[in-house]
Parts: C-alpha cells; structure tokens; sequence
C-alpha cells in the first residue's frame, strides 16, 4: 500500500511539503495554474503531471472532475449537454497520461457544514445527527444516466473513474437529496457498475456516517472487505470518527471509534495493494486553511501503520 | 509508555500537545537566577501545566552552569552540587518524577545541517570536520551562528578525572534523590565520542551506562535511553540495549528518533526513514514493560514550519502513536 497526498500540484510549497512527509503518490487537487485564463486541455494536464512525477512523486489522478455537470445531478434539463465537455475533459486527461479520475455527487449548491471546537484539545470539527439512511432512489436513476453516457468513453480512452461518497457530516446539499443516502446505495453502485474503469474511493469515515445501525466493529470491517472483494476499491481515503448522545463528529486518526490499523491490516491481508490518504482532519490551532499541521500529523500516524503493516 | 513534549509554558505549545492526544509534557531548559529550581518555580510549572490538561513529568536539561564546576571538578562544584540536591528534593516536592541530565562537560556536538528528503534540513554529524574545526561544532543545533563566541573553560579533564567528578555529583544526589522519590536519567554524550578538546565524555557508550550503574547502585540511578544517540554508536544493537536497559529498570525516560549512519559520519533523519526498525523498538519497549515517558526528539525543519516546529513534531507524534497503535492492535506482528 502507498502513501497518497492530496495537494495543489501548481504550489510548490504544498509538493515540497508531500516530498519532505514520505508521500509517494499524489490525488492532485484539479485546479487550473494560477493566472490561467485557459481552459482544462491535453497541455495543461500534461504539464500537471509532469511536476508532480519531475519532484520524484508518483501521479495517481485527480481528486476530482472539474468539468460542470450540475444539471446532471439535479436530473434538471439540459444534462446531456454538459456530456460532452466531460467527456472532453477525460479524453485530455487520459491522453495526458491521467490514469485516475475522482468525482462526487455533489451540486455546488452544496454547503459544508459548520466546524465547532469540539474536538479533542478545542480542535474545530464537524458533526451531525446521526440521521437514518435513506435509499436515493431518483438519485441513482440520475448517476446511472450520467455512468452510462460517460463509463463506455472513459473505458475506450483508459481512464478510470473514482466515486468519492460526500458525507452527511461534512456536506448539506439544500436542492437535493443526498447520494448516497446510505451504505446500500454505495454497495448498489460498487455491485451496479461492474466495468473495470469505475470504482471507488473507500472513504473510512464516509462509510461510518452513513451506516446508521449501531457501530459494530466485525459488521464494519465486512462492510469495507464487500466492496474489496467486488474489485471495486480504487483508493483509501483514511479518516476517524466519534459517536455519541445520536451525534456523529469527526476525530483525529488515533482517537475514534475506528481502529485503523486493524483495518489497514485486514485490507492489506485482503490483497489491497492501492493508495491512502488522509481525509479531511480536525483543524487545529494556527493551521493553514489547507491543513499543514493536521495532514503532518495524520500522514505520521499512516506512515506507521504502513510500515508496521510491511 | 507515554508519549510526551518538550514543552515550554506557553499556551500556544501546549494548545498542539493537547489536539495532537499528547498527555506528558517534558519541561527543557527551565532556568533561575539562583542557580537551582525553588519549589515555587516548579510548582507554578506543575499548576501550568495540569491546567492545560497535561502531566509535567520530566525536568530535562537544566543550565550548564548549574553544574559544569561539578563537571570540571573546579572549585564552587560543593556550592552547585547542594543545588543541584535542592532543585531534586524540590522536584520530588513538587511531585516531578523524573530529572533528565546530560554529562557533556562542553555540551552536545554537531557539525552541519545538511538537505535531506525533499530539502528538509537535518542535522548531520562528521567526527573528522570535528575534530578539524572544533570550536563551531560545539554551536549545538546552531550551524547558522558559526561565529558566536563560546566560553569555555581553560581546562582539560581526563576519562577518569571525569569519572571521578560523575561520582561526586552521585553520591551526593542520589541518596536525596531515592529520599525524594525522584529518578535521575542520564542522557548519553551526543554524539557518542570519548574526548573532544581534552575533556572527556563518558557516557559515549553502552559500556559506559553499564559503568555509571555499578558506580552507585541504586533504583534512581538511571538513564535517559536517547534511541538517537544510541543509534549513532557504531556496532550498537538498538533493539537488544532496549530489552537489556529496559529489563533492568533502567530506563527512566526515553527519546524516540533515528538516523542514517553511524559513528563518525551520521544524519538525523525523519523517524520513519532511519536505520532502526521502528516497530520492532515500539514492541522492544513494550516487551519490558516500559511504563515511563517517551519523547519526540529533534525534528528535521521542514517546510514553512512555525517557531515550535509544529508540522515537524505533529509528524513524529501522529507516526509514534501510529506505531504503538499498531503494536497493541496487531498481536501477530
């Protein structure tokens, strides 16, 4: 397993900051240099990965498709013309040599929750009711139209498709129901969508939110090894959580209620052999708004558990 | 084990101990005009500290000049030593376990800081360039000040004079020691080479700590086992001197990095890209039960850090309990 870094890949500091912390992959962040007045194309892709891979680091794919597709996820009309640019856009990133693309389903209607000092130490965290979840069912007829325009197009360009769960916990989407609403419409897309170029991005956290039964270590870590065994992980992104009085919060590495590295070990005992990141962690006194600190931190914690791992 | 800081008191310290899921705190370098520490000073360190939610449990490294004439063997070493006894019985008042010490009579040596994994600046040590240049080398962790003046004395102090001004400093301490129910931990010679400018340095290697031990046996005659240090001793088992230290109850405080090489050429690096298998000393300490503090030792500078190094030591603490997480999760490792 390797150590991934989602960073800005046009700052130099943030790439220095992944060399110097034993990343050796990067999820870069699709962002556009700073000053273009350009649109996303072959060259400016290119040249994202060509300075990632010049400072040593391996370029695992993007953390997200920055091309529109709104329409696509509110089922308004007018979807299918966003199509085409995406698939544009997948065609220059393969073409760059981009093997992997993260999406969401997500409308920038969207809103992050709020963070309060709650965490441990007065760290800023974000939490939620533990609400129950619901089957997203027009949701899923929307994602299915959206995959089956897209999936034929990246699987001919050799372009995977990463699907990284948005939280009940860090994101309110006003306009829309939620996708996924829970555990069940995350395991109907992994069981859904059986081409080799769609998968997901196993979000530690995100899988804890949106179970709402009980947390049951054994029933977790099953949950996890289901969508391992369907093929279907592309990347591990590691966060932790707390729960209590039907609140669910977010929590450093080592102190929530998921024992990370037993998980690691059982994935890594299972064959996993893909990349992990570290989510979004607690923000801490002084930080940066992109997290130096707490991403120091919770890399250091993953670092050795890989490395106690083998 | 209980992982701790290298604290000050200071708010914006002790605010990162806390998020980080650091309990310990380790006061370095406390310092007093009178030349030991009253019992006001360290219970004021202690309130401090209990109200932001941390244990102090360890003083560490106080001013040189509480006791270089101690280490020198010069006149005014019976004045130092008697306050080198108040400042423990003070500490055992105060409810502080553990007095962490140095014996480098002219303090640690380096020689470089040199770019290490993507640029970061480490720590880097060459007995030759020592050796060769000496006067800068004794500029601890202080390569971008080459030229300031130190003061040293004008005196030469051989292996056994050494030796015999160790046992001075011991057989007055250690009984107000075990009376006060304080443990002394000595730090070894870093780097771990016998004489530098005709003063030696005694505790430079296993051997060494073995010799301090017969010295003057007692429970509270111990070490702080500086994995560093003990790392850069060339031919050294790490992990065997943690079983065999640790197992005899003399490890009474410990520091947790690593490096690249050893004696006489060696690198500070990042803890996760050293020599040692790190792991396997996570488990070392915990196959001898070792129940006492252990510390994130120097940190290489990396990028954009702030004054207290808080990116690089959020590294080293998420890694330690990264590590001992593992250790207690993975029986079968």
């Amino acid at each position: 397993m390797n150590l991934a870094m989602t960073i800005n890949p046009w700052q130099d500091e943030q790439v220095i900051f992944a060399q110097q912390f034993s990343a050796t992959h990067i999820l870069a962040q699709a962002v556009l240099p700073s000053g273009s007045q350009g649109e996303w194309n072959h060259q400016i892709l290119s040249a994202m990965r060509n300075r990632i891979e010049k400072a040593g680091l391996a370029f695992a794919g993007l953390d997200s498709l920055p091309i529109p597709y709104n329409r696509s996820v509110l089922g308004l009309s007018g979807g299918e013309k966003e199509i085409p640019a995406v698939l544009a856009f997948l065609q220059s990133a393969a073409d760059a040599g981009i093997p992997l693309v993260c999406y969401r389903w997500i409308t920038s209607a969207a809103v992050p929750t709020r963070h309060t000092p709650i965490g441990r130490g007065g760290a800023m965290v974000r939490s939620a009711a533990a609400s129950s979840s619901q089957q997203a069912n027009s949701s899923r007829d929307r994602v299915s139209q959206f995959l089956e325009a897209i999936l034929p197009a990246a699987q001919k360009a050799g372009i995977t498709l990463a699907f990284s769960p948005t939280s009940p916990l860090t994101h309110a989407d006003i306009l829309e129901e939620g996708f996924p609403g829970g555990l069940s419409d995350l395991m109907w897309l992994a069981s859904q969508f059986t081409a080799p170029c769609h998968g997901i991005d196993l979000n530690l956290g995100v899988v804890f939110d949106l179970d709402e039964a009980e947390f049951d270590p054994n029933r977790y870590e099953e949950t996890l090894l289901e969508f391992l065994e369907r093929g279907k992980v592309l990347l591990v992104s590691a966060a932790n959580r707390l729960s209590g009085d039907r609140q669910k919060r977010e929590a450093f590495l080592n102190e929530g209620i998921i024992n990370l590295p037993k998980i690691f070990h059982t994935l890594h005992q299972r064959g996993y052999r893909g990349i992990i990141r570290a989510d979004r962690q607690p923000m801490m006194n002084g930080d940066t708004i992109w997290g130096h600190k707490s991403q120091a931190y919770a890399v250091g914690f993953l670092r050795a558990v890989l490395q106690a791992i083998g | 084990m209980k992982i701790a800081l290298m604290l000050g008191l200071n708010k914006e310290e002790t605010a990162f101990a806390r998020q980080v899921g650091v309990e310990h705190a380790v006061w370095s370098g406390p310092d007093s005009p009178k030349g030991y520490l009253g019992y006001g000073e360290l219970m004021n360190a202690v309130e401090f500290f209990e109200t932001e939610g941390l244990h102090l449990g360890v003083i560490e490294n106080v001013p040189v000049n509480f006791y270089d004439k101690i280490m020198f063997g010069l006149p005014g070493k019976e004045k130092q030593v008697e306050n080198m006894c108040l400042t423990i019985q003070n500490m055992g008042r105060a409810g502080i376990p553990v007095f962490g010490y140095h014996w480098m009579a002219l303090g640690g040596t380096t020689t470089d800081m040199i770019r290490g994994r993507g640029g970061a600046l480490m720590r880097h040590f060459d007995l030759e360039a020592a050796l060769n240049n000496p006067a800068p080398s004794l500029c601890w962790r202080r390569s971008d000040t080459p030229d300031q003046p130190i003061h040293l004395p004008d005196v030469e102090v051989s292996t056994e004079q050494m030796w015999d001004n160790l046992a001075f400093f011991l057989e007055k301490v250690i009984p107000v020691a075990e009376e006060s129910g304080v443990k002394l931990a000595a730090h070894p010679d870093d780097a771990p080479f016998p004489m530098f400018m005709g003063v030696a340095r005694i505790l430079s290697s296993l051997e060494d700590f073995e010799r301090l031990f017969r010295l003057y046996p007692s429970p509270a005659n111990g070490m702080d086992f500086c994995q560093g240090t003990i790392s850069e001793m060339a031919g050294v088992d790490v992990l065997e001197a943690i079983r065999h230290f640790g197992s005899m109850g003399k490890i009474h405080f410990a520091h947790f990095r690593d490096t690249q090489g050893t004696m006489p050429v060696f690198t500070e690096v990042f803890m996760d890209e050293g020599d040692l298998d790190m792991f396997a000393a996570i488990r070392a300490y915990r196959e001898v039960n070792y129940d006492g503090l252990i510390r994130a030792d120097h940190t290489p500078h990396v990028i954009g850090d702030n004054e207290y190094a808080h990116r690089g030591f959020g590294y080293e603490i998420g890694y330690m309990q990264g590590l001992i997480q593992a250790a207690e999760s993975l029986t079968s490792k």
